[in-house]
């Protein structure tokens, strides 16, 4: 069968022109999200846990008197957390909706102060910069934590990094970090899955629709390779004979 | 110009096999989507209720044999009362009474079924010493089998008694396209591996080299001329 080369070649051309833009995206978007270390974008270095260990004879009684009178706690834990200047024994409750802290001695839910946060949030971070502001978020939180739930306080730092913690307003504990590294890496998630809305969809006609036809534009310069197959076994053919010619 | 387009013609030589893999796995995620690529088709997070029975206080001698305890915490697993000793080394589970925690068939069968949305029942829990379809899994499992059209299987950790993931048929298959995708064969989901990282700039080359040749055509006004022209 003799193949129309000049044909393939207009179709390859004329499919680059379409869908190929795409697939220069792809490779730059891969490259950026292989090359950068998954943990440094996730961030897990630039925190460390700021509760003290519970020390000899930790009041475990007083567990008992906060699940009696916070029924609806799925989990009750006894942690020694940094809160009014000094650490402090204090019952973490989790319910099905939320989670906060209960005073050991008045049985209360404790409210923790913007300094209380202040003093968690630079505690935690492990970065050289120094803490900027801190902003407590009531209604709603920032796309790139859209799956935390107000009311949180965001941290942020003076760094290269330009991180930001985002801590409970009821525990005040950690509950992510972001920087500007991670910031970058949600674009090109974004340009990868080709979800400029949400973020998250990768099940778009539109995606499948530029898959195709990128397979499409690979067949038809997959064609154009024919030629070269042939002549690279030209040229073994060629060594082979001149070699048995030779003997 | 004309050398670019010798280099694209052998990059693509060398890539050309990997880039379609890529396609293939990439409209295979499309396809299945984040909830099936899970094996989450019956999931469900298991909702852990209030707290039932009062709790007995752990004595201060229970605690003695473990150091620089970070946290300790009452929850029910199955109903159960349990309680986490939180270490710098890792998490420690006791019962009730303070003594070792240990998962039985019928707690992990309970937990399973907490997590299954689907409507078949259980058909067989295993004790396993290691689950080779858990990543990363280093300790004892439970796997409770469901009789659905998936073979859908639920793991729950021996150690917790935690629900640590689904898995059912199709899961080899999304996970050989991931390996396929990541260039990780090992299945350890590292994708900053060395192959992974040279292939993708490799990759980013050849197509920056086909969007450069593509614009010189565009420009140079070949692309516009019909057959007809330029056969004239």
């Amino acid at each position: 069968m003799k193949i129309r080369y000049s044909k393939f070649r207009r179709w390859h051309h004329w499919l680059s022109l379409v869908f190929g833009l795409q697939l220069l995206i792809w490779s730059l978007t891969g490259s950026y999200m292989v090359w950068v270390q998954l943990p440094f974008i996730h961030g897990t270095t630039l925190t460390q846990n700021t509760d003290q260990p519970l020390g000899v004879e930790p009041p475990l009684a007083a567990l008992a008197q906060v699940q009696q009178n916070y029924p609806s706690a799925q989990e009750v834990s006894l942690v020694n957390r940094h809160i009014g200047n000094s650490w402090r024994h204090v019952a973490e409750v989790r319910e099905p909706s939320r989670s906060y802290l209960v005073n050991l001695d008045t049985l209360t839910e404790m409210v923790l102060t913007e300094q209380d946060i202040r003093d968690l949030a630079a505690m935690s971070y492990t970065g050289t910069g120094k803490l900027n502001n801190v902003n407590l978020l009531t209604a709603t939180v920032p796309a790139e934590v859209s799956m935390l739930q107000a009311p949180v306080w965001r941290a942020d730092f003076a760094d290269a990094l330009g991180t930001t913690l985002y801590l409970s307003a009821t525990t005040g504990a950690v509950l992510t970090q972001r920087h500007d590294y991670w910031r970058l890496f949600d674009v090109m998630w974004m340009l990868h899955i080709m979800d400029y809305d949400t973020r998250s969809d990768i099940t778009t006609p539109w995606l499948q629709a530029f898959i195709f036809g990128n397979m499409l534009l690979i067949v038809t310069g997959f064609v154009l390779l024919i030629p070269t197959f042939k002549k690279i076994r030209k040229a073994a053919d060629k060594r082979v004979s001149s070699f048995s010619g030779g003997a | 110009m004309r050398f670019l387009r010798w280099l694209h013609r052998w990059t693509s030589l060398v890539l050309v096999l990997q880039v379609i893999i890529w396609c293939v796995s990439g409209f295979y995620f499309s396809w299945q989507g984040h909830q099936s690529l899970a094996a989450h088709d019956y999931f469900q997070p298991v909702s852990t209720s209030a707290i039932s029975q009062p709790l007995q206080p752990l004595g201060q001698a229970q605690l003695q044999n473990h150091s620089d305890l970070l946290s300790v915490s009452a929850r029910e697993v199955a109903g159960q009362p349990q309680w986490v000793l939180q270490q710098p080394d890792g998490d420690i589970y006791l019962q009730a009474n303070g003594e070792p925690w240990q998962t039985s068939v019928e707690q992990a069968r309970a937990v399973a079924e907490a997590s299954y949305t689907g409507s078949a029942a259980v058909v067989a829990v295993d004790y396993m010493p290691a689950a080779d379809e858990l990543i990363g899994q280093q300790s004892a499992v439970y796997r409770v089998q469901f009789a659905d059209e998936l073979e859908t299987r639920a793991y729950v950790d021996a150690t917790s008694g935690e629900l640590l993931a689904h898995r059912n048929s199709s899961w080899w298959l999304s996970d050989w396209m991931f390996r396929l995708h990541f260039m990780d064969y090992t299945g350890e989901r590292d994708f900053n591996n060395l192959l992974m990282t040279a292939a993708a700039l490799l990759a980013f080359w050849f197509a920056l080299s086909g969007f450069i040749l593509l614009v010189r055509e565009v420009r140079s006004g070949r692309m516009w001329r019909t057959r007809k022209s330029r056969r004239a």
